[in-house]
């Protein structure tokens, strides 16, 4: 039983961090009809900037605010540069633009810090703590606690202020939204802003417990839209939801089938959903076809 | 049609020469395995390029038919001491199946729900081949893949061999672009409504595209098996599918001349950063990954249509104005006979 | 008379809004049928449901006494239904004559593979497909474009060619999404005289259509919508004396008047 429960303790941490992915993902979906595929990167990003930054001696604490700012500003110049540029063009295009960035991300990461693996020092100690026979580690804690916050205040924003509102209006109809005053371009570029900074931040906290490298982006981007679609692609909370039982099945999976097929029980999940019911559990609001 | 034969004789010309003297233009042996490897990712692109720029689909996992083509071949051949002609007829077939088992799943699948899912497959296959260690050698790969030898093992003949298969696909794939089948994949590309409307089973006919894709890749990865002489599961991940995506979208996706003129060049660039960085030391990482990326990104937003279809473009456009300076210019003879005249 | 296609008790929801309500109307065998009503009426949702772009929500179409409700979209066109587009649906990238010739889909068989190696199958199938494709577009006007890029032809034209490609699937029932739209006078009368040698070769049109003139000068009869109700149905010279039918076009004009 302590076994299990050890599991299903590492699965919410790793679920957690899935959830901010999806949560990403849907930001900007919702907004600006497109996925964007260099989701991930945000969060190497995040990860390696702020070890980068750390290992220049600069002050634990700075070093993340900077990291956080860095990405956001990524987020906001592809949208920018880059996404706004090719406004017209057919899901294909964007699904192809989005890899495209997301590689080279990947690449300059790699030519930068090399292909190695990094460790980020905790927030607090080493020390795990035990509930009960489960060994949980701080940063566990300081992990759930992030992404709790994380989804908390993007509730807030989207449901209790007018910001929230104005860009809830773009996604459902950006040429009314227009009339009324809003610019749907400056929503779309607020909405890759937050993906850019939530998924910094869980970079930043994810860090420490699993090493960071320039590849880890990938992995995290196909986890997290598996569970964007599982919660029913446009349904923030329902990705949320999906993004922890997917994160305890893939635990109770590594650990009681094979640990190297870790990976691949949450593609199988995700395959399987596809086939099954595409539109999700918790259904969907808006047809995943993209860029339209 | 004639117009469209004769320049596709042309341009087919154009191929075989080139296709023909390349080994004798460079001799050195590096530059013809260099060749080679280009004749067999040429095979994996034409086929990507019949999914995505005719029938409009996307597949982020081409490796993976790729590798599990290689695989089938080089166990069939090293385990079970088949000839390496069974292996590759295997090879074409295995690969098939699958793409035949996953298109039949996602074939109702658009855009983004694709690109995910074959990005999936994709990594299940790697860490497929990666895990099933009794039949596969695991991380370690597999040794002594028996050469092929149906014209000889030398590298020029492996060369030539390679090649014939290129031109075999390539002209199939030309084939079918001129034909019933070949029109519906297009035609579902430009408008799923209207080739329904048509008559056109639009799901049957993306599977079958993406079956022949899978088949080619298979083919391919069947003779880079016996070709390499090993095997790890390296090469067939992600950084490989994105190559292979680079490849078609840079020549242009919508052209399978295209397909080919992007391997060709993709090859030389990475050949070109291979130098680079023996000469720079300061360049570690993938600096090839940098460049795809940017390849990929600068494509959709400067050239979308690719390489090829812009060049044709321009050229026509050129031979139009030169048609038509040239009837401004008898028209303009003319007048001034008139004026003679009068 | 016999009928080609009986539509009944048809309706369709929209996200709780119905756009079509209740429609019940028959083509028959050889005629040509208008379908009219101001904006908003639902006329092209008619037009997608009986071409099978969209499933009814209610009711039932049947095609030759046989209910379509199982048929998969892509088996209308070899059944005899084909459709052109409102908003024309065709192929840019290709040339005229590959546009129609798609339209032969369902008259050839080759498969893939015998495509791919260019089989004398596939080759005498090609041969017959560019026949017939060339003959409609002679019959069309478009012969001399044949080898034009799609896209790069006039609003007008691309009409025509979709027109040449629904033909060649050899329709019984060949359905029209305002097919004037966008063209000027001459060209409206010669589509016009265009329809009326369809429907002499035995092909019942369904013809959604503003242009009164054209309406009024080709059409056995016509049903009317309006606000996805079917409010009148009858001969030309019946619908343009119908008072329901006035009031609904005249009312909207009355109140512009006022205001």
């Amino acid at each position: 039983m302590t076994e299990f429960l050890q599991y299903v303790a590492n699965g919410l941490v790793s679920g957690g961090i899935y959830a901010i992915v999806a949560v990403g993902f849907i930001t900007i979906y919702n907004v600006s009809k497109v996925i964007n595929l260099a989701q991930g990167e945000f969060l190497m990003l995040g990860g390696m900037v702020a070890v980068a930054m750390i290992g220049m001696n600069v002050p634990y604490v700075i070093a993340v605010v900077l990291a956080i700012l860095l990405v956001t500003l990524v987020g906001i110049m592809m949208q920018k540069y880059v996404i706004a540029y090719v406004k017209k063009a057919n899901p294909i295009s964007l699904i192809i633009l989005t890899i495209g960035i997301s590689t080279l991300f990947r690449g300059v990461a790699s030519l930068i810090w090399g292909k190695d693996a990094f460790a980020l020092a905790p927030i607090t100690s080493n020390e795990p703590i035990s509930f009960g026979g489960v060994m949980v580690a701080q940063q566990s804690l300081w992990i759930l606690a992030a992404v709790l916050i994380i989804l908390f205040l993007l509730w807030y924003l989207m449901e209790r202020t007018i910001l929230g509102k104005k860009i809830n209006a773009c996604s459902v109809n950006p040429m009314a939204a227009r009339l009324m005053g809003i610019s749907p371009a400056k929503m779309s570029m607020l909405a890759f802003a937050i993906s850019g900074a939530t998924g910094a931040i869980a970079g930043i906290v994810i860090a420490p417990l699993s090493v960071t490298s320039y590849d880890i982006g990938v992995l995290l981007g196909i986890k997290g839209f598996s569970a964007a679609i599982l919660g029913g692609l446009g349904n923030p909370l329902g990705a949320a939801v999906a993004a922890f039982l997917l994160g305890i099945v893939e635990s109770l999976g590594a650990g009681y089938v094979s640990s190297g097929m870790k990976d691949a029980i949450a593609f199988l999940v995700l395959i399987g959903m596809l086939l099954v019911k595409p539109s999700g559990i918790f259904g969907e609001r808006s047809v995943g076809k993209g860029g339209l | 049609m004639k117009q469209v034969i004769d320049k596709w004789g042309k341009s087919f010309g154009i191929y075989l020469i080139l296709m023909i003297v390349f080994p004798f233009v460079m001799p050195d042996e590096y530059y013809r395995s260099v060749g080679i490897i280009i004749g067999l990712h040429a095979i994996v692109t034409i086929g990507l390029c019949l999914v995505m720029g005719l029938a409009g689909q996307i597949s982020l996992g081409q490796a993976a038919f790729w590798g599990i083509g290689a695989y089938t071949s080089a166990v069939l051949t090293t385990k079970y001491g088949l000839s390496p002609f069974v292996g590759l007829v295997a090879s074409a077939i295995i690969p098939g199946l699958f793409a035949f088992i996953l298109g039949r799943a996602i074939a109702g699948l658009q855009g983004y729900y694709l690109a995910m899912a074959t990005l999936a497959f994709g990594y299940i296959v790697q860490i497929g081949i990666t895990e099933w260690e009794p039949v596969t050698g695991g991380a370690n790969g597999m040794i002594s893949i028996p050469k092929v030898t149906f014209f000889g093992d030398s590298e020029l003949s492996m060369y030539y061999l390679i090649w014939g298969v290129v031109t075999c696909v390539l002209l199939f794939s030309l084939n079918l672009l001129h034909s019933r089948v070949g029109r519906a994949f297009r035609a579902i590309h430009k408008s799923e409504i209207a080739a329904t409307s048509m008559g056109i089973d639009v799901r049957k006919f993306k599977l079958n595209a993406f079956v022949v894709s899978g088949m080619f890749a298979g083919i391919s990865g069947g003779l880079y098996a016996h070709y390499m002489g090993i095997l790890d599961p390296q090469p067939f991940g992600l950084h490989e599918s994105i190559k292979f995506l680079t490849m078609v979208v840079i020549g242009g996706m919508t052209s399978i001349w295209g397909a080919l003129v992007g391997t060709v060049l993709i090859n030389f660039i990475s050949e070109g950063l291979i130098m680079m960085s023996e000469v720079i030391p300061g360049l570690q990482g993938d600096i090839d990954t940098i460049v795809f990326g940017a390849i990929l990104v600068l494509i959709v937003m400067f050239m979308p249509e690719g390489l090829v279809p812009r060049l044709r473009t321009l050229y026509e456009k050129s031979q139009a104005k030169k048609a038509k300076a040239k009837a401004a210019n008898l028209q303009s003879d003319q007048r001034v006979e008139r004026k003679a005249t009068t | 008379m016999t009928a080609l296609l009986e539509i009944q008790n048809l309706s369709r929801d929209f996200g709780g809004v119905r756009a079509v309500n209740q429609v019940n109307f028959q083509v028959n065998k050889g005629e040509i049928l208008a379908l009219i009503g101001p904006n908003g009426a639902g006329k092209s949702t008619v037009l997608n449901m009986v071409s099978g772009v969209i499933p009814p929500s209610e009711g039932e179409i049947r095609f030759n006494n046989k209910g379509m409700g199982p048929v998969p979209g892509y088996e209308y066109a070899g059944l005899g239904i084909t459709r052109t587009f409102q908003n024309l649906q065709t192929f840019d990238d290709m040339t005229v004559l590959e546009n129609v010739m798609v339209g032969m889909h369902t008259k050839t068989q080759s498969s893939l593979f015998s495509c791919g190696m260019n089989l004398g199958r596939a080759r005498r199938e090609e041969q017959q497909m560019k026949e017939k494709a060339q003959l409609w577009l002679e019959q069309v006007g478009l012969a001399s474009l044949a080898f034009s890029q799609a896209g790069s032809l006039p609003y007008g034209k691309l009409r025509l060619m979709e027109i040449a490609r629904a033909m060649v699937t050899e329709p019984t029932l060949l359905l029209l999404d305002e097919p004037a739209a966008g063209l000027n006078h001459t060209e409206t009368a010669e589509m016009s005289k265009m329809f009326q040698e369809i429907r002499a070769n035995g092909t019942a049109i369904l013809l959604v259509e503003h242009d009164m003139d054209m309406i009024m000068a080709i059409a056995d009869r016509i049903v009317v919508l309006d606000q996805g109700t079917k409010i009148a149905e009858g001969t030309p010279r019946e619908i343009q004396e119908n008072p329901k039918v006035i009031a609904a076009y005249l009312g909207t004009e009355e109140e512009e008047g006022r205001g």
